[in-house]
């Protein structure tokens, strides 16, 4: 079972830390990991806008954190569980595993039940 | 005796499984590969049609008296269906609590993006249904269940609606819209047009069979689910068999993301620009994965249709096009004022590409007429728009409201010891690498499980091909042979055969090395589509190990 997750950090830096200590075992010895790793960067949080040419109108507002997307090999890394982070599942960045994009989204509605207002009952 | 007989491990793809591709020999399954991608993904089929994962996101599909909710409607199982069964149900409305209401079957969702819902529907003692998503405009259509079949009332933000006879009185019927986070799907019996409140009786109704909700904008043939959705198709670790004629290769590519959040519906809901005079229809023609959700663009000289890409790169673009009528040049992929995209087209459905675009901006256009002559052809049907990071195009990875990432393919772990013969061989591969102009390492291989002792093909940068020999930890005296003569975009095959005392390489039916002093491997025990972290990402057709070394003859003719 595949868990797609989403983090962000302080900095890119401290992103590339984390992520280099998956490939580190207790010892210290160098390992293969087959989890799934997307840096998004520092991504906007505010899009900005351009002409039909590419000529930038307003600049984007870019978020002060670094983000990235992971798709584990099972359950997700205790040691990131504090960098985690959750946000409405539409325009995102997921992975193309359906079963872990639904795993995340059911979590996430249970977790943040305020970016799945449930609708009015149609009468 | 033929050569397939003389060898001990044969791979000509063809039988795979989820995380399995099924070698010919040996029989005992020791020779089969692992195989992992752990994403959906897409491949040209044997109809030369692109065949994606599909789904029915709904639980309980034909199952309507658990999980689904009732408001003023029973159920009834056991009705003749549409497909000859007596799996339909009938929809009843019941008794009011007072006067006029509507009568209605529903299910909530949680998912975003372009969805369809559809449902198999009859009348019964009413004529008509609705079909609507309880999220933002609500989305909905009006189903005319008469011997006419229509549609009316599309609206609510909906995209498209449809309804399709399949005989006996029986109609598809289905409704696609964008979603977002949580959506009840209602499905009404209905009083006439535009209207869904009626007394109920206990008697009127209709009868229905098969929902199913799924990404994109077309419904697909059905998928029962009972307590789970149903993923198909090329799912997750599903090997792909891909065909560009007769036979299939398997399909070997690196992980890459698609960054436009909409890939085959480009309205401006979906974050779509567009300018200048354009005539847009939905779901218009047959499009490459043999559904009917193209879109059509009637353009002026003066359009274009466009969307911004959050951060800058100089990526690949693609996207599958045709003309409606005749043939012309148009420009696509890129600004009017590039020349590198000026791409011909005709009534076929072509992928065109473009990389190292020159002018590097943040945006895709999908189209953009404003470029005087260069553009003559101004009807057109697009579908599939791709802009992922690298420097080329890779297969199609459709997106519905995300941008969205296939992971990587990875093929490995084939043999045991009991295969291989320690003293000589022969290791044959016929492939093609994914582009000449990645510039990554791509083997093939077979070890001992370390990098000791190794026998591997290297398809690398340009039109690299590398043949190498490593015994009990010991290269470069051994064989290590390259060449860049052979254009390895296209299926070259390369045979390298090996004894205690020298080694020969074989391409496309020619001898083209032999190193008289390179020694066997000590051990080989696995063959791995992977070499030092480096996956062969292409096409493979073929691939063969013999215990023993081979003739010059038999190697030519192996190779020709």
């Amino acid at each position: 079972m595949r868990t797609f997750r989403k983090y962000q950090f302080g900095s890119k830096g401290a992103a590339t830390t984390k992520i280099n200590q998956l490939s580190v075992d207790e010892e210290g010895n160098e390992v293969e990991h087959n989890h799934a790793i997307v840096r998004l960067g520092y991504i906007p949080i505010v899009q900005g806008t351009y002409d039909e040419e590419g000529n930038e109108l307003t600049p984007p507002v870019l978020s002060d954190d670094y983000h990235v997307d992971v798709l584990w090999n099972g359950e997700p890394d205790e040691d990131w569980v504090d960098f985690t982070i959750w946000c409405e599942p539409l325009g995102v960045h997921v992975f193309g595993s359906s079963k872990a994009i639904a795993e995340w989204t059911e979590k996430c509605k249970e977790l943040h039940p305020e970016y799945f207002p449930e609708p009015q009952e149609e009468e | 005796m033929a050569l397939y007989d003389k060898a001990s491990l044969v791979l000509i793809p063809s039988g795979t499984k989820t995380g399995k591709v099924y070698s010919q020999k040996p029989i005992s399954g020791d020779g089969d590969f692992d195989f992992t991608r752990s994403s959906y993904a897409t491949r040209v089929n044997s109809q030369g049609l692109i065949e994606k994962e599909r789904s029915n996101l709904l639980l309980q599909s034909n199952n309507f008296d658990t999980t689904w909710g009732y408001t003023r409607v029973s159920v009834s199982s056991g009705q003749s269906g549409y497909d000859g069964t007596n799996d339909a149900w009938s929809l009843i409305s019941t008794s009011p609590e007072s006067g006029a209401a509507s009568h209605y079957l529903r299910q909530t969702v949680n998912f975003s993006g372009v969805h369809t819902v559809s449902f198999y529907l009859k009348a019964g003692t009413k004529n008509w249904s609705r079909l609507l998503f309880l999220t933002g405009s609500n989305p909905r259509a009006d189903f005319d269940l008469s011997s006419n079949g229509t549609v009316h009332n599309i609206g609510g933000g909906a995209i498209t609606a449809d309804i399709t006879d399949v005989g006996s009185g029986w109609y598809r019927c289905s409704i696609t819209a964008v979603l977002s986070g949580s959506t009840p799907i209602y499905l009404y019996i209905a009083q006439g047009n535009n209207n869904t409140d009626f007394v109920g009786d206990n008697t009127a109704g209709i009868y229905i069979q098969d929902a199913q909700l799924e990404q994109g904008l077309v419904a697909t043939d059905v998928i029962e689910t009972t307590t789970s959705a149903v993923y198909t198709g090329i799912t997750d670790n599903v090997p792909r068999l891909d065909y560009d004629g007769a036979c299939p290769s398997l399909l070997l590519e690196p992980a890459r993301t698609n960054f436009l959040l909409a890939s085959e519906y480009f309205d401006s809901s979906s974050g779509w620009s567009r300018g200048g005079t354009i005539t847009q229809t939905d779901n218009y023609g047959i499009s490459p994965d043999g559904k009917r959700n193209s879109t059509r663009l009637q353009l002026g000289n003066d359009a274009l249709v466009y969307r911004n890409l959050a951060t800058p790169f100089d990526g690949a673009r693609s996207l599958y096009v045709k003309s409606t009528s005749g043939s012309g040049t148009i420009q696509l992929l890129a600004n009017h004022t590039n020349t590198d995209n000026i791409f011909t087209i005709d009534e076929n459905w072509q992928r065109v590409e473009l990389s190292d675009v020159q002018q590097v901006s943040q945006i895709y256009y999908l189209v953009d007429t404003r470029g005087g002559s260069n553009t003559t052809i101004f009807d057109i049907e697009v579908w599939g728009a791709q802009y992922e990071s690298g420097s080329y195009a890779t297969s199609y990875i459709p997106t519905y409201g995300t941008s969205v990432t296939r992971n990587a393919d990875l093929c490995d772990n084939a043999g045991d010891s009991t295969i291989f013969n320690d003293e000589e061989g022969v290791l044959y591969f016929e492939a093609a690498s994914i582009s000449t102009s990645d510039t990554n390492d791509k083997y093939i291989s077979i070890t001992d499980g370390t990098t000791n002792n190794v026998v591997n093909i290297n398809f690398g940068s340009g039109n690299l091909i590398r043949c190498a020999i490593r015994s009990n930890g010991v290269g470069g005296d051994n064989l290590d042979y390259s060449t860049t003569s052979f254009n390895t975009s296209d299926f070259v095959k390369v045979a390298i055969s090996w004894t205690s005392t020298n080694a020969r390489v074989f391409i496309n039916g020619t001898k083209i090395h032999t190193d008289s002093n390179s020694i066997n491997p000590l051990i080989l025990n696995v063959i791995d589509f992977v070499y030092l972290s480096s996956p062969f990402h292409g096409k493979v057709k073929s691939l063969a190990y013999f215990n023993r070394a081979l003739t010059d003859t038999e190697l030519a003719d192996l190779t020709s």
